[in-house]
């Protein structure tokens, strides 16, 4: 759905931004409102994903494991785009968007590093200057996206301090934004923030979802039983979704992180635990404690190691049209395996909690008799994930 | 106006500074409401609210401290300066109300904007409880026109007027690019205008008192209390010394705000 004029989804979203920030918020929104039925934005914008990203994307028959798991199962392959996940469907499209709107700087935040390095290397391409936010505890553990970043033209900046995750990203490129608005744009990762940006994000990704329902029915002449997908700020989630929103029959499952599991705190799955709350500039759920404190979190996977989701996913949580899941960190690392081995396909650590979620849906829709027909999202590619996954099986 | 986040750098200290203020002359007080994550906020400010929260926040212990100060001033009159989320989590009406049995006459909220302060008050039915405590406003170098006409039309207690782009703790200040934005505000509004962000010099206080009803000081207060925080006794020593520093060559009139 098209979120009303102050951005809200039902009861979710909204501009929660210091007063310097809402004039830029509304300039943005007025040229997205424009650009998208611009021809030329949209010509410039299809022919870089094509070229440039590598769309469309193949929706993979898993053969090996439909059989292993009893169910017919597709892969959508979001893992062979350019700088190896869905990120840069969202990137190309915003930085084109920037340049169509005469910024001359970006902005963006990374958690794991993809987000970076899908916006440096968009930025790179149109020539734009750029700085990259990451938490410094990210960017020790994920020290190789650091260099990738800056290989690629990037100002890196460690932020937050020893323990800085993404939240500090966020955080800091909004402080960055507000000092620089004149000149600046922010390419926010995901759809989460003020409004337009979960709207703007989600339409950028939605052209995962539409390729998927093109290309199941060309294979399976039906639609799925189910999609799954993993939710950190919920992006890649929301873009296949929407291609399936109207399909009433097809079940849509995002996938939150356990962690050490939903009864310990050491887990970030907000729409499973968490209670609604106002979080860098949107109202949706939020991992808190009692007085409102934002909570430490924790997953396997740095993408998914975020307290707060897109407003969207709130909305469709609480009108049941998709349903929120969550594995443990133990069932992603052993989903990251299974896949590897039976289909010869490395998925990212986030796109393994998918991945292990619908196995063992699969494993309850056998016992009504019949095996299902799935799509899973594979977001992204797992080879920025071996050396943490080494460390953790050598444990 | 002086800023201090309740609790920095302990509760006990933290009354003590109150103290120091509230003798140095400020008409009002801005208590900050600590939050994990302050965007509007830079280092200093949000390393204080760091320090307050290693203390294992409460809510409780945040009245607790209100109780505290209206016991020792018991008609003095408070601002509290807190994230959206506090107040969403507790219920916008429950925590005026509460507010308001401490002396609170107004709240800052950085992270609502004008839109999102209209919606709440017609949602949660907050215009009553409005009468009696005043949600601030803020405008900002980057206020549009048709902003700042809404903004003006409905401002209550005092304009929070921010110097400059981006967030509090500034290293320059400078209002005098900025006085078509205040001429504009005078023009729409009788309501005051208190300018933030970045004054922490004698001369900024100055220019601030010059053009505007009075300015708020929050950062450089906290950079006193972090440079002493293993000697926590010379705390409320140095403040007094700097706040004389501070409002050397102001007119009272012009502090009273202040």
């Amino acid at each position: 759905m098209n979120p009303d004029q102050l951005g809200y989804y039902g009861d979710y979203g909204g501009r929660f931004v210091s007063e310097l920030l809402m004039p830029a918020l509304i300039e943005l929104e007025s040229a997205y409102g424009k650009l998208v039925k611009n021809k030329e934005f949209l010509k410039e914008y299809r022919d870089s994903l094509r070229d440039f990203a590598g769309r469309p994307t193949g929706l993979f028959w898993a053969k090996n494991l439909s059989e292993k798991w009893n169910a017919k199962i597709y892969l959508k392959r979001e893992d062979l785009l350019h700088t190896g996940a869905h990120k840069i469907n969202n990137t190309l499209g915003q930085t084109i968007l920037a340049k169509w709107m005469g910024k001359t700087r970006v902005i963006a935040e990374t958690g794991a590093g993809q987000h970076g390095v899908a916006t440096a290397t968009t930025c790179a391409r149109y020539k734009i200057p750029c700085t990259i936010y990451m938490g410094e505890e990210d960017l020790r553990r994920q020290a190789l996206n650091g260099f990738r970043m800056k290989l690629l033209g990037a100002e890196v900046v460690g932020v937050g301090g020893k323990k800085g995750t993404l939240r500090d990203a966020v955080s800091e490129s909004l402080r960055d934004w507000a000092k620089n608005i004149d000149n600046t744009h922010y390419v926010l990762g995901s759809v989460v923030g003020p409004h337009p940006f979960p709207m703007i994000v989600r339409e950028f990704q939605s052209v995962i979802g539409r390729e998927s329902r093109m290309q199941i029915l060309e294979h399976e002449k039906r639609l799925p039983d189910a999609v799954f997908a993993c939710v950190g700020g919920g992006s890649n989630a929301m873009g296949i979704f929407y291609g399936f929103l109207d399909d009433e029959n097809v079940k849509l499952v995002g996938v939150e992180a356990a962690g050490h599991g939903l009864n310990t705190n050491l887990h970030s799955a907000k729409l499973s635990k968490g209670m609604p709350g106002i979080f860098q500039g949107s109202l949706s759920y939020v991992l808190q404690d009692n007085s409102g404190m934002i909570s430490d979190v924790h997953s396997i996977s740095a993408g998914l190691d975020y307290p707060g989701v897109g407003p969207e996913h709130a909305y469709l949580k609480d009108t049941k049209r998709a349903h929120y899941e969550s594995v443990t960190d133990k069932e992603a690392l052993d989903a990251f395996q299974e896949l590897s081995e039976t289909e010869g396909i490395i998925p990212a650590l986030e796109s393994s909690h998918a991945i292990a979620s619908t196995k063992k849906w699969i494993k309850k829709y056998n016992k009504s008799g019949s095996s299902p027909l799935v799509i899973i999202n594979l977001s992204g590619r797992g080879d920025k994930d071996v050396a943490e996954v080494q460390r953790l099986l050598d444990l | 106006m002086p800023y201090l986040a309740a609790g920095d750098p302990d509760w006990e200290n933290s009354l003590k500074i109150i103290d120091v203020l509230v003798n140095a002359g400020a008409d009002t007080i801005e208590i900050g409401l600590p939050f994990t994550d302050p965007v509007a906020d830079g280092p200093v400010l949000q390393k204080s609210f760091k320090r307050v929260l290693a203390q294992e926040f409460t809510m409780e212990k945040f009245f607790k401290f209100l109780s505290g100060i209206k016991k020792a001033h018991p008609h003095f009159p408070l601002l509290v300066m807190g994230y959206a989320n506090i107040f969403y989590r507790m219920g916008f009406a429950r925590i005026l109300k509460q507010l308001g049995t401490y002396n609170v006459t107004g709240v800052i909220i950085p992270d609502i904007p004008y839109e999102e302060k209209m919606r709440l008050i017609k949602n949660e039915k907050l215009e009553l409880l409005l009468q009696n405590i005043s949600w601030v406003d803020f405008i900002t170098p980057t206020t549009t026109k048709d902003r700042l006409i809404k903004i003006c039309s409905s401002a209550s207690g005092f304009l929070y007027f921010v110097s400059t782009k981006g967030v509090t703790g500034q290293s320059q200040f400078s209002l005098k690019p900025l006085q078509n934005i205040i001429r504009d505000v005078r023009k729409k509004t009788k309501t005051p205008i208190l300018a933030g962000f970045g004054i922490r010099t004698a001369e900024h206080a100055r220019e601030a008192a010059s053009l505007t009803d009075g300015f708020i000081v929050g950062s450089r207060i906290h950079e006193i209390i972090e440079e002493n925080l293993n000697k926590r006794e010379f705390i409320t020593i140095k403040l007094r010394t700097e706040l004389t520093k501070l409002l050397s060559g102001i007119e009272h009139e012009k502090h009273l705000m202040a």
